[in-house]
């Protein structure tokens, strides 16, 4: 810390802590932190308060048209709509003295059961004032279908990073170790571009192969295995496999790049020195290619998984309702359709706990240190 | 000899293999840009009818979308500032920071580029509910910086550890002030790294989607519009868009490609 002192000075150090500070705390740590805290307060919807709050909220009402009813007559407590039996203005009559005893004795029933109530209320809210507020009912309220969707989420994006690993390992060899420099410059910049190209736009150009008129229907009735003109056409955003296919092509150059970049740092010699020792081919890879590849192998995992099992885009843009929903979409629903943000919370931060395992997982299998992690 | 052959042999396959991902990664977008000059709506490239330019003024026409593009460019404008100072003053403290701290400081700051950005997003809405703040343009602002801002720390702490620390200790022997030095020494040695990483966050904070979605309430952005677009019956504007967005791309990557090989 001295030498930072001593270098820039205490006003630049000051900003540079300052700014540090807010990043750390404002951005980062505190809405991490009151998200989990939020997670852990269950709501409950079906509980004797919320049941009490409503039946409040019934007997106002009640009384409300009851005592309309004792000031302008029995007919009019309709507001405007036209009672069928009585039509005439002259249905708007008073009470009798009988009806408008029984009236205002219902009235006093409902105020007294509106007191009660009220005291029941007044008390349970004393009560849950004082108990603990925190509870991992919110974690353990999953349901079995939720849980399936979860456990059907973290599977295909483990899917996807195998895929992704497979086919990124040759094409980053090929690109960092196999070509000379025109060639490497040309095939760097073919996996720029689509890198590059907007997210949305990637995912959206999938509509044209999988639409009911897209390219797949159109290759199927050229080899007579649909028709346009009798409508058998296959609706390929029913399959699961739609999304599988399309959360591969949009995530899988996150694998390619870190590969490559620690890939191109190696000595080519290393590789040449083996194979004049007569090293077999997968044998240099075992030994020489894959263990100073680790690092990069292990970021191109960690960005493929997490971007796959954290991505809404992918399945709100291909499913197009017609599958089941995806975690993320129900994290979603439960923030902007039911509303119930204490429960959207608690999966959100189940995503990030899985998402934090898997780090851990892949830096431990790997032996890699999360400071070689960058670059 | 016949491990040559079977070197070329490999070499043969490895081709192959990387044409077919090549082509894999571009059919989608090629089929997508050809669909926009096709003058059937929705959007298909095998009914083909006509070919036609008329989709790509209709672009100006949208009023919408050019709403939420300027939405866009709106966060852009204080995520793009906002994330290489944060990342800077990271880059150098974290420099200067050995050990345990400066470990678990870095673990800290590099965490939210590894989190899901839906779980940033919705954090960010979470957290400044408590203040009465809305989701809103300025709720996406914030958690896009949350994790875009760990970029240019990177790219500015990689330049940083190849600076020689002499130089610094020369100017200050010399008598130089610590903000003098800053101001000709450190910030025109990182300035490479700074606009490099300028361009990056811009492209980030303009193409994201799963962080915006979830952080910015009732407003728009262009791709939250896209989205919400593809998601129900659409014309080929959409496809045009597509193009203009390709073409930019393609020629900024041909451009960053050759100044590459000319500075070698």
């Amino acid at each position: 810390m001295k030498s930072l002192f001593e270098i820039y000075g205490w006003p630049l150090t000051t900003l540079f802590s300052a700014c540090v500070a807010l990043w750390l705390t404002v951005l980062i740590v505190a809405p991490q932190f009151f998200m989990a805290e939020l997670s852990l307060r269950f709501e409950d919807r079906g509980d004797r308060l919320t049941k009490i709050v409503n039946d409040l909220d019934v007997l106002y009402r009640e009384k409300g048209t009851k005592e309309f009813d004792l000031e302008n007559g029995p007919a009019c407590n309709t507001m405007g709509m036209v009672n069928p039996v009585m039509t005439n203005e002259s249905s708007c009559t008073p009470f009798g003295e009988e009806d408008r005893l029984r009236v205002e004795q219902q009235v006093h029933e409902i105020e007294d059961r509106i007191q009660s109530l009220l005291v029941e209320e007044q008390n349970l809210k004393k009560i849950k004032a004082q108990q603990f507020p925190y509870s991992i009912k919110n974690y353990t309220a999953m349901t079995g279908l939720h849980a399936w969707t979860l456990a059907k989420t973290v599977a295909f994006s483990l899917i996807v990073t195998l895929i992704a690993l497979a086919a990124c390992y040759p094409v980053a060899y090929a690109v960092a170790l196999r070509s000379g420099p025109v060639k490497t410059g040309i095939l760097f910049t073919a996996l720029f571009i689509p890198y590059a190209v907007n997210e949305l736009m990637r995912i959206y150009a999938w509509l044209t192969v999988f639409d009911l008129h897209g390219l797949l229907n159109t290759l199927l009735a050229i080899i007579g295995m649909a028709s346009f003109a009798s409508d058998e056409l296959i609706v390929w955003y029913r399959f699961p496999g739609t999304v599988l296919v399309v959360l591969v092509y949009t995530y899988i150059l996150f694998m390619v790049f870190p590969i490559y970049n620690t890939m191109a740092t190696l000595d080519p010699n290393q590789v040449e020195a083996a194979r004049d020792l007569g090293a077999k081919t997968w044998r240099i890879h075992w030994r020489i290619i894959i263990p100073h590849t680790k690092p990069g192998i292990a970021v191109g995992c960690i960005m493929t998984f997490m971007l796959a099992a954290g991505s809404f885009s992918v399945p709100h843009i291909i499913t197009r309702g017609l599958q089941p929903k995806w975690f993320t979409q129900l994290i979603y629903d439960k923030f902007f359709e039911s509303s119930n943000w204490n429960l959207g919370s608690a999966y959100s931060f189940t995503l990030l706990l899985i998402c934090i395992l898997f780090i851990f997982a892949v830096m431990a299998s790997f032996g890699v240190k999360l400071r070689q992690l960058a670059r | 000899m016949k491990a040559v052959e079977a070197i070329a042999k490999g070499d043969l396959l490895l081709n192959v293999f990387i044409g077919m991902f090549v082509m894999f990664m571009f059919l989608p977008l090629v089929l997508m840009m050809l669909a926009a000059f096709n003058s059937v709506s929705p959007p298909s490239v095998t009914d083909w009818q006509e070919l036609t330019l008329a989709w790509f003024p209709r672009l100006l026409e949208e009023d919408r979308l050019i709403g939420c593009l300027q939405n866009s460019f709106r966060i852009v404008m204080f995520v793009v500032p906002a994330s290489v100072l944060l990342g800077l003053s990271a880059a150098i403290l974290l420099t200067r920071l050995e050990g345990r701290v400066g470990n678990l400081l870095y673990a800290f700051l590099i965490s939210p580029m590894l989190m899901p950005g839906i779980v940033l997003g919705i954090a960010t809405i979470v957290f400044w509910r408590n203040f009465g703040v809305g989701a809103d343009l300025y709720t996406t602002i914030l958690a896009q910086t949350t994790f875009i801002a760990s970029f240019p720390m990177l790219i500015i702490m990689a330049r940083l550890q190849r600076q020689d620390r002499f130089q610094e200790e020369a100017a200050l022997d010399l008598g130089a002030s610590p903000f003098f030095l800053f101001r000709r020494v450190t910030l025109p040695f990182l300035l490479p790294a700074i606009l490099t990483s300028a361009a990056l966050v811009f492209l980030m904070s303009f193409e994201n989607y799963n962080t915006t979605v979830f952080s910015i309430g009732g407003s728009c952005t262009l791709t939250t519009e896209i989205a919400a677009q593809a998601r129900k019956e659409h014309t080929p504007v959409i496809n045009a868009l597509g193009v203009v967005f390709v073409t930019v791309t393609v020629i900024f990557s041909v451009i960053y490609t050759l100044r590459k090989q000319w500075e070698k």
